[in-house]
């Protein structure tokens, strides 16, 4: 398996390449060649390893160099493959690869494109850093590093102000839960005294559940701002300034999952606290919500998709909460999958109506871009989960396995359901149907992308057909990695504690297959209610966007604040705006001017002064005539004689 | 425990601050035209030396190596005493590479050429002077020694009120410096007179046994002294005056080279020569340095003027340069020393970038700046990369250093940590937002200042090549630490003998 360390320094290779020649390249796409050579090189690797893996349902470990070593123990760079890892890397570099191909199209003629190809070859570097981890400092770097990627690329365009703050934004952002993710490395090595997964879980039994639940807390802070929960998810929607293959990969695919794999990752410390476990599913729960009614009322195609990211982000998350965390990992898969696809399909929108981005001045597009708009339903399809396409069978059994669990989280999630599907086909009517909104110049120039963005489209749309119907080869191939009972690398009290973690769902049971799921769904009361759910939440956009029958403004009159509410995003960037942006930098400053200036330097120049002045009055004592000093002299004797006195 | 010493073959130490030294001379003998070539030499030298040293040190048993002493004054017991551990061969090897790199970086002096590398090479010599001296009078000579080039380079090559900087800067740190003197001599009377023995090598004044409360006092002397040199909150004023006004070659060398005297004072002397003290004021310390990490980040973002900015960022870092140190574990202290390394790098090279800004703007305030990145590629790049490791980010110097001080803090004040912490957020607020008002925004330019930007050059070969190796050593120590810790482990060890035994 010495392979493995192709797999992350394939695009390292390509990085450096691009970086240090890119402009030197004699042609443009040169740059975007070598790019989608690296990150292609590493996948075929990692699904030679992921059939490797799949065969045997073993995993390895390889320790590729010590970084850093404490005390006794050694921080290693290393790779742990497993179902788990390998999944993972699966989907970042194979989604990768087409997001790639796709990018040359779509960044063609851009005076930075040898750029945009070295960060995107440094993100996929730096993600595979943070999968193929096997301690929490490696994951760190990883995960510190995909952020600066995400910096980078969201500030791609840095002439804007607009991009320039949103990159800072979701940079410092995300280092609020960077810094409680830090505290949870540093809460982990202080009580395990090392930081592998593999140690930390077998240790396990060793540690209070208060420190346990505190360390998945902290960690869990980290992905709250990685992921974009509430209440960190201020910057993903921002965070679509970047260029559309980058709101693809980074902000919908393979990035803001991050913080679902790390969850899963983990498993065993999740497990084995009920709190961290709770946490997890309740901000999962709220998030696939809020940011859902979030979604309902926006105009930019971006943004809306990137509301969904959240939404659906929360629903692996609540997933995970559940316990169903081969259900999370399934979804977070699919997601990948038709999220790549619906962004790149806005992606190639954006290219045929020049970077025009408000739904509402779009309409009758479809027929101009056939290929653009049929792949896009796919992915709107499965968003809304809808069989055959993957969406279904993986957003569905969350769903189900609620009902089983937890009545609240089921209805949030049931509503949540409803609120998604309406709010993608708002968009999808809203774009390629409806009436012709478009301004005259705009619509002689749609046209169909070309086939570097056409064919990636087509490829993800046919994955997410397919996809779901290896829902029991997914559920299978995770099981050395998540279900306790066939983790070989647990000892035994681990799994113990780990199965009564986990027994919240045990009585959950959740069909694996495919087929019969489907058949199930279709059958049960359950099933049915879900899938009308989804259904009449695709028929009332149709209703009001595409046959007008009813129209929106007046809709959004009649529940004037409950609009205004989701409008403004529940005042959540206000009030932020409020006191950590512009609070906290008038804090600094009034606290400049009092503390340093006036306080601080008021004394030290201060004492400077009065030594001046002490100096002048001196000064003056120094007559020059014998007779001054001699009166002098004789005033200290006295002094001194009277001295002598009192003291004695 | 006491120190072994492995005396040098060949008096390399008293080499390295010679080499400044007679450089100095032979550019005040000759005409300035070869000053800049002749400077370069010299610390060229110095730092193949300093780096020769590193390789060959053996960081195995605690031994100070490359070690000469000549007695000076016997009567008193007084002697010249030069030698390196770890600590001191680190902090020498990051000088020579400062000043290699600031005088690479000086080619737009105009007035006064030959006193102004004079100023710089007799500065150098000090500066190593401090960093290998055993002998608490030669160390005190250097320390003082310091002072006045400095001076010198902020009152004469500075800018508009650099008269105000550079009497606040050498007041200030010679109010400190007496401090330390009393400490010292302080020391050395209680030494003759609980042991009867003059002397004012470190080593002899390191087995003195004192009374509690004398240790107490001494400790405090000594921190004084060096907490104003640090500098510590809330002795912290004068250093966002000095850099303002110094020229950029000066800034390079205040902030990477003479603020690190202050912890390397206390490094040095404080946690050995009083354990006692050192745990007692534990917490007083640590408050300071989170004083230090949260507030000066918060005067960092209030400023317009990206040289203040820089240096209270400087101070911010050297507040987990304190906790580190008063974590009095070896994580800790090992994590300030490669913070000290590190800092040294990131606020060398960000003081070069501003000085960049400068010579193409001729504005140090953000509402002149902005939109460059486009104009200056590979600058924008080492500069993105010197702003990344400052700010701590995986991979690079910063994070190593920041790592290991919080790992020690936390083992013994889990509240210290979590607010020290917080740098992670502050701090990157602050440097990009530095970056931001200085690279990106170009929308905002008007017309004409666009014109004049489409006229600015990227880095010339000296500007580069004074830049590339500060950012490449970012990379060395961010992504290879072990190295670095296994060279300083043993000076650790010692460094905290007597706290924690063994």
């Amino acid at each position: 398996m010495e392979y493995l360390w192709i797999i992350p320094f394939s695009p390292f290779i390509a990085f450096v390449i691009i970086g240090l020649f890119g402009y030197k390249f004699p042609r443009e796409p040169l740059s975007g060649i070598v790019a989608v050579a690296g990150v292609a090189i590493s996948a075929i690797a990692s699904v030679i390893g992921f059939i490797d893996v799949a065969k045997t349902g073993g995993y390895y470990n390889l320790k590729l160099f010590s970084w850093l070593t404490i005390e006794n123990y050694n921080i290693t760079v290393s790779i742990l493959w497993d179902p788990l890892s390998a999944l993972m890397t699966c989907v970042v570099t194979c989604v990768s690869t087409f997001i790639f191909i796709f990018a040359t199209g779509y960044m063609k003629g851009d005076e930075s494109y040898p750029r945009f190809f070295a960060y995107l070859s440094l993100f996929v570097f730096m993600m595979l850093m943070l999968t193929l981890s096997d301690n929490l400092v490696q994951l760190f770097f990883g995960w510190e590093g995909v952020g600066l990627a995400s910096y980078l690329l969201i500030g791609f365009w840095h002439y804007k102000k607009s991009a320039a703050n949103a990159a800072m934004e979701s940079f410092v952002v995300n280092r609020v839960g960077d810094w409680l993710f830090l505290l949870g490395i540093l809460l982990a090595f202080a009580t395990f005294g090392t930081l592998d997964y593999l140690q930390i879980f077998n240790k396990l039994p060793e540690a209070g559940y208060v420190v346990i639940t505190a360390i998945a807390l902290l960690l869990f802070g980290g992905a709250i701002g990685k992921s974009a929960q509430i209440p960190l998810h201020i910057w993903l929607p921002n965070a679509m300034e970047g260029p559309t293959p980058v709101s693809a990969l980074i902000h919908a695919a393979t990035m803001v999952a991050a913080g679902v794999y790390m969850v899963a990752r983990l498993m065993p410390v999740f497990a084995a606290s009920e709190v961290a476990l709770d946490t997890v599913l309740f901000v999962g729960t709220m998030s696939a919500f809020i940011a859902a009614t979030m979604g309902l009322v926006q105009n930019d195609i971006k943004r809306i998709i990137a509301y969904s990211t959240l939404s659906q982000l929360g629903y692996m998350f609540a997933a995970e909460g559940l316990g169903l965390f081969s259900e999370g990992m399934f979804h977070l898969t699919s997601h990948a999958v038709f999220k790549a696809l619906l962004f790149l399909g806005s992606g190639s929108v954006l290219i045929a109506l020049h970077h025009l981005l408000d739904v509402q001045k779009m309409g009758q597009i479809g027929r101009a871009m056939p290929i653009t708009m049929g792949t896009f339903l796919i992915g709107s399809l499965a968003l809304a989960g809808i069989p055959p396409f993957v969406g279904f069978f993986s957003k569905d059994p969350i769903i189900e396995g609620a009902y089983e669990i937890n009545s609240f989280v089921f209805m949030l999630l049931w509503g949540g359901a409803f609120l998604t599907a309406f709010y993608i086909f708002r968009l999808f009517f809203l774009a390629f149907f409806s009436t012709d909104r478009l301004d005259h110049h705009t619509r002689e120039h749609v046209h169909e992308s070309p086939p570097n963005m056409t064919v990636p489209l087509i490829v993800l749309a046919t994955a997410t057909v397919l996809l779901g119907f290896f829902r029991e080869f997914f559920m299978n191939f995770l099981r050395p990695s998540l279900d306790p009972h066939s983790m070989k690398f647990l000892s035994e009290e681990t799994k113990r504690i780990v199965w009564e973690g986990l027994s919240r769902s045990s009585h959950v049971e959740i069909e694996p297959n495919a087929f019969h799921f489907l058949g199930h769904s279709l059958t049960s009361f359950l099933g049915i209610v879900i899938l009308g759910t989804a259904l009449a939440g695709i028929f009332t956009a149709f209703l009001i966007y595409q046959l007008r029958k009813v129209d929106p403004v007046k809709i959004g009159d009649m529940f004037q604040p409950i609009y205004k509410l989701f409008y403004n995003r529940w005042y959540f960037d206000h009030i932020y705006y409020a006191i950590f942006v512009y609070g906290y930098y008038k804090l600094s400053k009034v606290l400049w001017f009092v503390g340093d200036k006036v306080i601080i330097d008021g004394v030290v120049d201060g004492s400077a002064k009065v030594s001046i002045f002490g100096g002048d009055i001196f000064r003056k004592i120094q007559l020059g005539r014998i007779s001054g000093y001699v009166l002098q002299m004789l005033i200290g004797t006295v002094i001194f004689i009277a001295l002598f006195f009192i003291i004695r | 425990m006491t120190p072994t010493f492995e005396t040098a073959s060949f008096p390399i130490l008293s080499v390295s601050i010679l080499i400044p030294f007679v450089a100095a001379l032979i550019v005040f003998a000759l005409n300035e035209k070869v000053a800049k070539p002749i400077s370069i030499v010299a610390s060229g030298i110095v730092l193949a030396i300093s780096s020769y040293l590193m390789l060959v040190y053996d960081p195995k048993d605690y031994k100070i190596q490359f070690y000469e002493k000549y007695e000076w004054i016997p009567q008193f017991g007084i002697s010249y005493e030069v030698g390196v551990d770890a600590l001191s061969l680190t902090m020498v090897w990051l000088t020579a590479l400062a000043f290699f790199v600031s005088f690479i970086w000086s080619t737009n002096i105009q007035n006064r050429v030959k006193e102004y590398f004079i100023s710089f090479l007799i500065l150098e010599a000090a500066c190593i002077g401090v960093f290998v001296a055993w002998d608490l009078v030669a160390f005190y000579v250097f320390w003082e020694v310091m002072l006045i080039p400095m001076f010198l380079i902020i009152g004469i090559w500075g800018y508009a009120e650099r008269l105000y900087a550079a009497t606040k800067f050498f007041i200030y740190t010679f109010f400190g410096s007496l401090f330390l003197l009393i400490g010292v001599v302080g020391m050395y009377i209680y030494n003759f007179y609980s042991n009867k023995v003059l002397s004012t090598s470190y080593f002899d004044l390191l087995n003195v046994d004192l009374p509690h409360n004398l240790e107490i006092v001494f400790f405090l002397l000594l921190a004084l002294g060096f907490a104003v040199k640090v500098p510590m909150w809330p002795f912290h004023t004068w250093l966002p005056a000095a850099h303002v006004q110094a020229p950029t070659a000066g800034s390079v060398i205040l902030a990477a080279v003479l603020l690190k005297m202050g912890t390397y004072g206390f490094v040095r002397f404080n946690l050995p020569w009083f354990p006692e003290a050192s745990k007692v004021f534990m917490p007083v310390m640590f408050t300071l340095g989170v004083i230090a990490i949260i507030y000066t980040a918060m005067m960092a973002i209030a400023q317009t003027h990206i040289k203040r900015l820089i240096a209270y960022s400087s101070v911010s870092h050297m507040g987990f340069v304190t906790i580190g140190t008063f974590a009095l574990n070896m994580e800790g202290v090992n994590g300030a020393i490669i913070t000290m390394i590190s800092h040294g790098l990131t606020s060398g090279a960000l003081f070069l970038a501003a000085g960049f800004i400068y010579e193409r703007l001729h504005s140090y305030e953000m509402k002149d700046l902005g939109g460059m990145a486009k104009f200056v590629p590979v600058f924008a790049t080492l500069f993105m990369i010197s702003v990344m490791a400052s700010a701590g980010l995986p991979g690079l110097s910063g994070f190593v250093g920041e790592f290991l001080a919080l790992l020690g803090t936390f083992k013994v004040s889990i509240l210290t940590a979590v607010l020290a912490g917080l740098s992670l957020v502050v701090g990157a607020a602050y440097t990009l937002w530095l970056y931001k008002k200085t690279m990106f925004e170009e929308e905002l330019l008007s017309e004409e200042r666009l014109k004049e930007y489409s006229h600015i050059k990227d880095l010339n070969s000296a500007e580069l090549w004074s830049f590339l190796p500060l950012v490449i050593f970012m990379f060395v120590i961010g992504t290879y630490p072990n190295w670095w810790v296994n060279l300083i482990n043993s000076t650790s060890a010692f460094v905290l003998h007597k706290i924690v035994g063994g």
